[in-house]
């Protein structure tokens, strides 16, 4: 079998009373793409919040690379090697692209040291910036290095946010609508992107997204969530066909049309 | 048998403590509801009591009304109209950073106060009782008078009228909520706005109202003691956990009774500052131990888009203005003639400026106490360059450099001042936005009345207001008593301090710091351990402001423990916003130094008062259009919230109504406590 990446188990998140996520489980193991998908407000982002320790889960465990975190904080989730996005891009808008990407490096490097969070080494520099060039190079903006955050499109800041997370070398990483504000070409470059990570670097995805054109090609397997429940896992082909997925979707035709219904609302 | 004499001892304080109490209660209802349907924490609260109490004095006292009317147009002028302005003013800082918002009140607050000085004068002026003073009744032998009777009974009547208003009437549901979703009630046909204007008025009178009757018997007219009534109303919030009315009403009492009962025993200095400060332990503690999620967050970001003052300027003109700066400086002494050390003050003032500008403008948190940093900063130097031993009244005088040398206590300030600085990190690390304000000015609040006044600080056997003695060193042959040298002595080091903390910006901490400003989460999930860090950055900071204090004490020779008043740091920090808006981290720091001590030198009109309205009305005003100078974003922001408006509209839809927004919003609350 595939080697461990995140496991859930039996995960439930409540606010005041109003049950966000109910008893999820679902595994991303390294070296596969996994996709979880589910209409707005399924709990996508909330399982993403608690999976990188920015939210206390009110029951269930969370595993890293075999090892149960769920009491571990992000930071430290993060140095074991755990990485994601935000869907509202969570960047340092103030600096340039190229301190961005840095940062994804620099920022696990230093992590809770006070020293290194003061000083770097010649040899930390140069892994820095190593990391940082082939990141801008992979995710294609080279050209935007220099050029403050703030004045970006937001397909741009998409591939800031990925190139960071690229940059920091993470095993493991959770996306949260990548390919949201891309046009046509863009998510196809991005759909490269991810695969070459998955398949090149042996990284593993666990992915929240609603171009449904884009998960059911690179996918390997899928979790649908809705209204806070697991209503099916399988794989892509498999939840095209399945008509509890379709019902989630509000009776949508087929799933590409579930793309359409979508984009209109860009959060979850 | 021992207990029935203690209590009818103790009695008399209680009875005091509580007619206080139920006017701390009060106020602090008042703070509570402006705070729940505003999401803005605001400083200037008592100030408005301040500014009630004397316009009651002049309707009353001066100008002969009889005080029913006096006292009816006192409230409603500065309730309902205070209400309303403030309202207006904060309307536009809903999107705005919390430390925009923080700032925003602390400007107002220093806007009445300083009025209040500039209008009616600094001394405390007795303000007679206008209540019946006649004894009721009697209990064990304590006497209790109208008076008393009739501040405490309008605590309870307006906790049950408030109370019955929020549970009871269709205004108050609206006003509970406004809190939960401004939006939902929008669509619900009632205007947010209005029921905002409504808390604002009711808020802002409890606090006139507290002013004008804790007035003759308890404060006495002291505009800056009025002011600081928010303090003690701090603290009964806190015990209300910002939320619930009548614990926090039942906190006041607790606070009143608590600081009047421990008066009776703690007499001598310094503890005997410790009444004082008893709300503000409360305050701290209570932030402390209560789960952060139990904090309702005020409104406002805690990151993003900061206005970017300054325009990418080309490297020779910034190298060449650079020159001019440095030009400039050099030649002080030749151009200002007898004001020379007015410009040493204003340096020592840039050290100052530019480490909580690290702290502010840089790494977006708050601090409220610069002033008691500097102070320790002065307290060390002091102590090490100058020992005293054991002598009388005015140890110290005439035993020369007898201490360790100059250099190694001027570092060593700097370093007691970072590990305090550190220490106040501690509760940095759990508290963000207005909890970390409130948290360092109850930090300033206690250094400034007891800390300072102990034989850790200034006091101790050499009697407290002669203070310690700051000799200023012997390079070589210089002699720097002579003005010229001590400027250029001061000049060096803030030189060295100034190139320092531009370092320290431009290097990999201060790629975090920035980097923290703009999203903590984002750093948190890349594996930085963001609380060291703010540790790191209150180090720091307090460094150079420790530095800074050590030089202002060398700059006057003598420092005693109220040369560094609490009300400086809220000076510090809305003169460096105003600045701030307009030039960049080294600049701002020069131009702020230069408008609080080298400008009142040739304006001999403006004085501390009339500075103190000037800057906290430019702080108002800076705090309000600081989003709009960030245009852009502040357009992106608008685009954003109404994408997930319609977002939300869509989830509406689906059938799911407020439950999943309302969990979001939940959420994000989380999301932001637990990263920080």
């Amino acid at each position: 079998m595939s080697e461990p990446g995140i496991d859930v188990t039996d995960l439930t998140v409540r606010f005041e009373g109003n049950v966000a996520v109910n008893a999820v489980s679902l595994s991303a193991p390294v070296g596969r793409l996994t996709g979880l998908i589910g209409p707005n407000g399924a709990g996508k982002t909330t399982t993403f919040n608690a999976c990188s320790g920015l939210l206390r889960p009110d029951e269930g465990r969370i595993a890293l690379f075999g090892a149960d975190v769920t009491r571990r904080g992000p930071a430290a989730r993060a140095r074991r090697g755990l990485g994601r996005t935000f869907q509202r891009m969570e960047l340092f808008t103030s600096m340039t692209v190229a301190e961005n990407v840095a940062l994804g490096r620099e920022a696990r490097l230093a992590g809770s040291n006070p020293l290194w969070q003061q000083v770097s080494t010649p040899r930390r520099r140069q892994v820095v910036r190593a990391a940082t060039e082939e990141a801008l190079q992979i995710c294609g903006i080279e050209d935007l290095a220099g050029k403050t955050v703030e004045n970006l499109s937001t397909g741009q800041r998409r591939l800031v946010e990925l190139a960071r997370v690229y940059a920091g070398d993470f095993r493991m990483l959770l996306l949260d609508e990548p390919s949201s504000g891309l046009d046509h070409a863009e998510s196809e470059h991005l759909g490269r992107i991810l695969r070459s990570l998955v398949d090149g670097r042996g990284v593993g995805i666990l992915l929240v997204e609603h171009d449904m054109a884009l998960v059911m090609n690179i996918c390997d397997d899928l979790y649908v969530l809705d209204f806070g429940r697991l209503v099916f896992h399988g794989s892509p082909a498999e939840t095209q066909a399945s008509p509890i997925v379709r019902a989630a979707y509000l009776g949508a035709e087929d799933l590409m049309e579930m793309a359409d219904l979508s984009s209109g609302g860009g959060e979850d | 048998m021992r207990g029935v004499p203690a209590v009818r001892e103790l009695l008399p304080f209680i009875i005091v403590g509580l007619t206080a109490g139920s006017l701390y209660g009060l106020a602090a209802l008042g703070l509570v509801l402006t705070y729940r349907t505003s999401g803005i924490f605001n400083f200037a609260h008592g100030a408005l009591g301040a500014g009630a109490a004397y316009l009651f004095y002049t309707l009353h006292w001066t100008m002969g009304w009889p005080w029913p009317l006096a006292v009816a147009v006192s409230v409603l002028l500065f309730g309902v109209v205070a209400g309303i302005v403030i309202e207006r003013l904060t309307r536009s800082l809903v999107d705005a950073r919390v430390a925009t918002i923080i700032v925003a009140t602390i400007g107002l607050f220093l806007f009445i106060h300083g009025f209040l000085y500039w209008r009616y004068g600094v001394e405390r002026r007795v303000s007679p009782d206008f209540l019946p003073t006649g004894t009721v009744l009697t209990i064990e032998g304590v006497n209790i008078n109208w008076a008393q009777l009739i501040n405490f009974a309008v605590g309870v009547v307006s906790l049950v009228a408030l109370y019955l208003l929020l549970h009871r009437t269709r205004l108050g549901i609206a006003m509970r909520g406004v809190v939960a979703s401004p939006d939902l009630l929008g669509l619900s046909g009632t205007s947010p706005a209005g029921v905002r204007i409504a808390s604002w008025a009711i808020g802002a009178s409890f606090a006139a109202l507290t002013g004008i009757l804790i007035t003759p018997s308890i404060l006495g007219m002291d505009a800056f003691l009025l002011s600081a009534l928010v303090v003690q109303a701090f603290g009964a919030v806190a015990i209300g956990r910002f939320t619930s009315l009548p614990l926090t009403y039942v906190g006041g009492l607790a606070i009143g009774t608590l600081a009047s009962v421990s008066a009776k025993y703690l007499t001598k200095p310094p503890l005997n500052g410790l009444p004082n400060v008893i709300p503000f332990l409360v305050l701290i503690v209570v932030m402390l131990v209560t789960p952060k999620l139990k904090l309702p967050p005020g409104t406002g970001r805690f990151a993003g888009a900061r206005a970017r003052a300054a325009l990418p300027v080309p490297r020779p003109v910034r190298l060449a203005f650079v020159g001019a700066g440095g030009a400039l400086l050099l030649a002080i002494p030749h151009l200002v003639n007898t004001r020379l050390p007015v410009y040493t003050s204003g340096l020592s003032l840039v050290v100052l400026f530019l480490s909580l500008s690290l702290l502010t403008r840089v790494s977006g948190q708050i601090s409220l106490a610069h002033a008691a940093f500097a102070g320790v900063g002065a307290a060390t130097f002091s102590k090490l360059a100058a020992p005293v031993h054991g002598s009388g009244q005015f140890g110290g005088l005439g035993t020369d450099s007898t201490g360790v040398p100059w250099l190694v206590a001027l570092v060593a300030a700097g370093l007691i001042t970072a590990a305090v600085g550190a220490l106040l990190a501690l509760p940095a690390m759990r508290l963000s936005g207005v909890y970390l304000a409130l948290a360092t000015f109850g930090f300033s609040q206690l250094m400034d009345n007891v800390v300072f006044q102990s034989w850790l600080m200034f006091g101790g056997s050499q009697g407290t207001l002669a203070g310690l003695r700051a000799p200023r060193p012997h390079i070589g042959s210089l002699d720097p008593q002579d003005p010229e040298n001590w400027y250029y002595i001061v000049l060096a080091v803030v030189a060295v301090c100034c190139v320092a903390l531009v370092l320290v910006r431009r290097s990999l901490l201060g790629r975090f710091l920035r980097a923290i400003a703009d999203s903590p989460t984002a750093l948190t999930t890349l594996g930085l351990g963001v609380n060291v860090t703010r540790v790191l950055v209150f180090s720091v900071s307090a460094f150079f402001a420790g530095i800074a204090g050590a030089l202002f004490a060398m700059q006057i020779g003598r420092v005693n423990y109220i040369s560094f008043p609490v009300i400086n740091s809220l000076m510090y920090l809305a003169i460096l916003t105003v600045t701030g808006a307009v030039s960049g981290f080294v600049t701002s720091a020069f131009l702020a130094a230069f408008f609080l001590a080298v400008m009142p030198s040739y304006l001999t009109s403006i004085t501390f008062e009339i500075q103190s309205m000037l800057f906290g009305g430019v702080a108002v005003a800076a705090a309000l259009i600081s989003d709009r100078v960030g245009l852009g974003a502040g357009i992106a922001a608008r685009l954003r919230s109404g994408l997930s408006r319609a977002a939300d509209s869509s989830e509406a839809r689906r059938g799911q109504g407020t439950g999943p927004a309302r969990a979001r919003q939940l959420e994000g609350a989380t999301v932001a406590a637990v990263e920080a």
